[in-house]
């Protein structure tokens, strides 16, 4: 244990310790005189029913303590002088007597006696009428019985009027047996309840744990709600006294299992101490039972004070609310059961109110707090949970939502797809056919029409370009490949070749397949050109993300000078207003090195585009 | 139809050429291509594909020139023939423009490549006489449908695989579909034009593999991917 274990536990003892002589100092219950009523501090005890011998006492009076089962009875006779004949009707009123009695007024009996229920912690209020009093001396006789072994006593009665007594009555047994019947009966009803949630929870045996210490709590609380001995003495009295020192193992075995431990060797110490309390009792003369069980509930003190220790250990277990619920009940509980096996064992100086049936209402509502506040969380998780479910379906749904509508994209994608290659294969097969069949016919036959062949040939190129437009929708770059591809041929013809510097993917403002077609068609304009005009050996095509170039090392030409002759060619038109539709800059620039086109693409239209 | 002999070329050295192209114009000058270039040889000619896989088994050519489109069927079922013929004999489409699906369906199904018949007479000899390296003739167009294909949730791996590209790889199709040539190709990775055109060969081979690659290429036809 580390030191700071130690001072817990000793701040634990200590506050007990505390909380213990305060119930003891608050005295709660205790009998003072009452305005308008006689009160009986002193009397005389009889040696026999009619009361030859006498000695004077004092109340309370405690019968000496002896190992004896049987009944010990008592006759008391109080002097109550009276001035004046009441008007109403006069009561006597006794606070606090064990365990049952006969009372007598002026010899007449005026309650017998209820045996075998033992009224121990019960007032009695037992109206007298006016006309068995008298004016000048009256006598009061009681006839006390009880068990030997646990002392009878006898504390200070009243005589005075039944509306006197009668609130300071009511008062008392609220507390006493009215209370104790009150945790019966919730006792009774959450060992129901937590028994029936067991059942259907059998994993959680905190359910089980807190419904058999409810159903002790009943056992202990008929002794104090109604005085109801069930069976034989020694059997009732190790029943009800040790059913309290269960409930302490019960309830330490709830906050075991609430807090997740493994069960403490206080658990287990306790379990023997009552066993063997209940071997020990069955074996021991009946006349020993009540100091028995006295003693085994003073040992019962180290367990409830565990109960606590554990609370404390594992404080970071619970929330600091739950804790302060649970410490502020727990304390006040063992306090009250160290009140009550302290009035087992002492007489004197007296206490005159048992208050121990109000423990297992304090600590139910301690446990009840524990699990509503784990059912609050448990509920919060679940609702953290329904929304996160939720937000999982909504994105789930959202999913679903976007794949159907790729689906109908793909679909929509897929027809236009499947229409454009049906037009291609018609362009491909019929027209490209006839023109390559036609092309083969001329020069199979060496028709020599020079015109007719080439038109067919730039016919035939022509169309293989807008095929290729159509295959290559989403990179320039290839089509400029294939442009090559289709030029290569042309090109070896007039003894040109091509100098090919493709070093990215040019970025067209506006991307697109027709978009791509017109500088395709730009860039075989250019290349024509050259082909037909410019004769040059060799042929620059570079091309990077931002701008496309042809130039050729061919003699060059006269651009002011052609266009001041209106010779300017329709290519070049042609090339300038693709290039102005496309919101792409060309230049031209032609010297005696040679002919450049350049194409620039305005690289923020195409990011503002995006 | 013009024999091998006829062209008074040495039959021991020249390699033989299968030609099965319904248009005779079209036909007449693949003919012409073929014995005007060195090495090669044309061994038969054929207007439908019945004729055409008939003198497959018949002449035992070295190389396969398929029209797809023939009358009484798709030159892919000769291409099909070539490949599972138990001698050697390359397969190559003749195509008018080189549309990409139909070619892309060639390769699949064993085509070393295709030639333009639209092209210079100079190039379908020089394509053949490629193929016959060990290369195989590649478009731009091809080129970039490759990467998109074989590129597809595999990222490029050092090593050759059954699928999926090697960097070198796609050094080399990303050229392609540039419209760099073989050559310049090697010359930029400093490599010999034939290494270029066996790694082309390998990349078709690739083609043919998984029966996953059917779904993707498929996936690409309709525009998924």
């Amino acid at each position: 244990m580390t030191a700071q274990a130690w001072r817990g536990g000793i701040v634990l003892l200590v506050s007990v310790a505390v909380l213990t002589w305060g119930v003891y100092a608050l005295n709660f219950g205790r009998i003072v005189p009452i305005d308008g009523a006689q009160m009986f501090t002193s009397g005389q005890l009889c040696a026999q029913p009619e009361c030859r011998d006498a000695r004077p006492v004092d109340l309370p009076y405690f019968a000496p303590r002896a190992f004896d089962d049987a009944l010990e009875t008592l006759h008391f006779r109080f002097e109550a002088p009276l001035e004046a004949l009441p008007d109403g009707l006069y009561a006597v009123y006794l606070p606090k007597y064990s365990d049952n009695l006969d009372l007598f007024v002026n010899g007449a009996l005026v309650r017998a006696n209820t045996l075998p229920l033992r009224k121990w912690n019960t007032p009695l209020l037992v109206p007298v009428p006016a006309r068995l009093l008298q004016e000048g001396p009256n006598r009061i006789a009681l006839t006390l019985y009880g068990p030997k072994a646990e002392a009878p006593d006898l504390q200070a009665l009243f005589l005075g009027p039944y509306s006197v007594l009668k609130p300071h009555y009511d008062t008392r047994w609220f507390w006493g047996p009215g209370l104790a019947r009150f945790a019966f009966g919730l006792m009774l009803l959450l060992s129901g309840v937590l028994l029936l949630i067991w059942q259907s929870r059998r994993a959680e045996r905190g359910y089980l744990w807190l419904g058999l210490s409810c159903l002790a709590a009943v056992i202990f609380l008929i002794h104090y709600a109604f005085g109801q001995a069930l069976g034989s003495y020694r059997i009732w009295t190790m029943t009800w006294a040790l059913s309290a020192s269960f409930y302490v193992l019960l309830v330490l075995k709830f906050i075991s299992s609430f807090l997740g431990q493994p069960p403490s060797l206080a658990e287990r110490v306790h379990f023997f101490v009552l066993v063997a309390g209940v071997v020990v009792i069955l074996l021991a003369p009946p006349g020993y039972s009540f100091a028995l069980v006295a003693s085994v509930n003073v040992l019962t003190v180290f367990p409830a004070v565990a109960v606590l220790g554990v609370l404390w250990r594992n404080r970071s277990a619970l929330s600091p609310f739950d804790f302060t619920v649970l410490a502020l009940c727990l304390a006040p509980s063992v306090a009250l059961g160290c009140f009550e096996v302290w009035m087992m064992g002492f007489n004197t100086p007296s206490r005159s109110m048992h208050l121990f049936h109000i423990m297992p209402i304090i600590m139910s509502f301690a446990c009840l707090w524990l699990i509503v506040s784990q059912l609050i969380a448990s509920m919060g998780g679940l609702e953290r949970l329904t929304a996160a479910q939720s937000e999982i379906i909504a994105a789930k749904s959202r999913e679903l939502e976007d794949s159907f509508a790729r689906l109908a994209e793909v679909e929509k994608r897929q027809a236009i797809s499947q229409e454009r290659d049906r037009i291609m294969l018609d362009l491909h097969d019929g027209i490209g056919g006839h023109l390559v069949s036609t092309l083969a016919y001329i020069k199979a036959n060496d028709l020599g029409d020079a015109t007719l062949e080439r038109a067919l040939e730039e016919a035939l190129r022509d169309l293989a370009l807008m095929l290729d437009s159509m295959e290559n929708t989403d990179s320039l770059a290839t089509l400029l490949g294939m442009l090559r591809t289709r030029l290569e041929g042309l090109l070896e013809e007039h003894g040109l070749e091509f100098d090919w510097q493709i070093h990215g993917e040019p970025e067209v403002p506006v991307p697109g397949p027709s978009q791509n077609l017109h500088v395709a068609r730009i860039v075989q304009e250019a290349i024509t050109n050259v082909i037909k005009h410019a004769k040059a050996d060799t042929i620059t095509v570079y091309a990077d993300e931002a701008r496309i170039e042809i130039a050729d090392n061919g003699r060059g030409f006269d651009q002011v000078a052609q266009a001041a002759s209106g010779q300017i060619g329709h290519g070049l038109l042609g090339m300038k207003r693709r290039a102005q539709a496309l919101g792409v800059d060309l230049t031209l620039r032609s010297d005696a090195d040679g002919t450049r086109v350049r194409l620039d693409f305005p690289q923020e239209v195409r990011r503002a585009a995006e | 139809m013009r024999l091998a002999q006829e062209t008074g070329q040495d039959l021991v050295t020249d390699q033989t050429v299968l030609i099965i192209e319904d248009r005779p114009d079209i036909a007449a000058r693949l003919t012409e291509a073929v014995n005007a270039t060195d090495g090669i040889t044309v061994a038969g000619q054929a207007g439908t594909l019945d004729q055409g896989i008939n003198l497959l088994y018949d002449r035992r050519p070295r190389v396969v020139l398929v029209d797809i489109g023939l009358p009484d069927g798709s030159g892919i079922d000769a291409v099909k023939a070539s490949a599972a013929a138990d001698w050697e004999v390359d397969a190559l489409v003749v195509s008018i423009f080189g549309d990409e699906a139909r070619v892309f369906e060639a390769l699949q199904a064993g085509a070393k490549g295709y030639i333009l018949k639209s092209g210079a007479l100079r190039q379908i000899g020089d394509d053949i006489l490629a193929v016959l390296e060990g290369g195989s003739p590649i478009s731009p167009s091809i080129a970039r449908h490759l990467l998109s294909v074989l590129s597809t949730g595999a990222a490029p791996k050092p090593e050759a695989s059954d699928s999926g590209l090697t960097d070198r790889e796609t050094e080399i199709l990303r050229a392609v579909a540039r419209g760099y040539k073989r050559h310049e190709i090697g010359t930029q990775l400093g490599i010999s034009a034939g290494t270029v055109g066996n790694h082309i060969t390998n990349i078709y081979r690739k083609l043919k593999v998984g029966s996953n690659m059917e779904a993707v290429v498929q996936a690409t036809k309709i525009g998924v991917l």
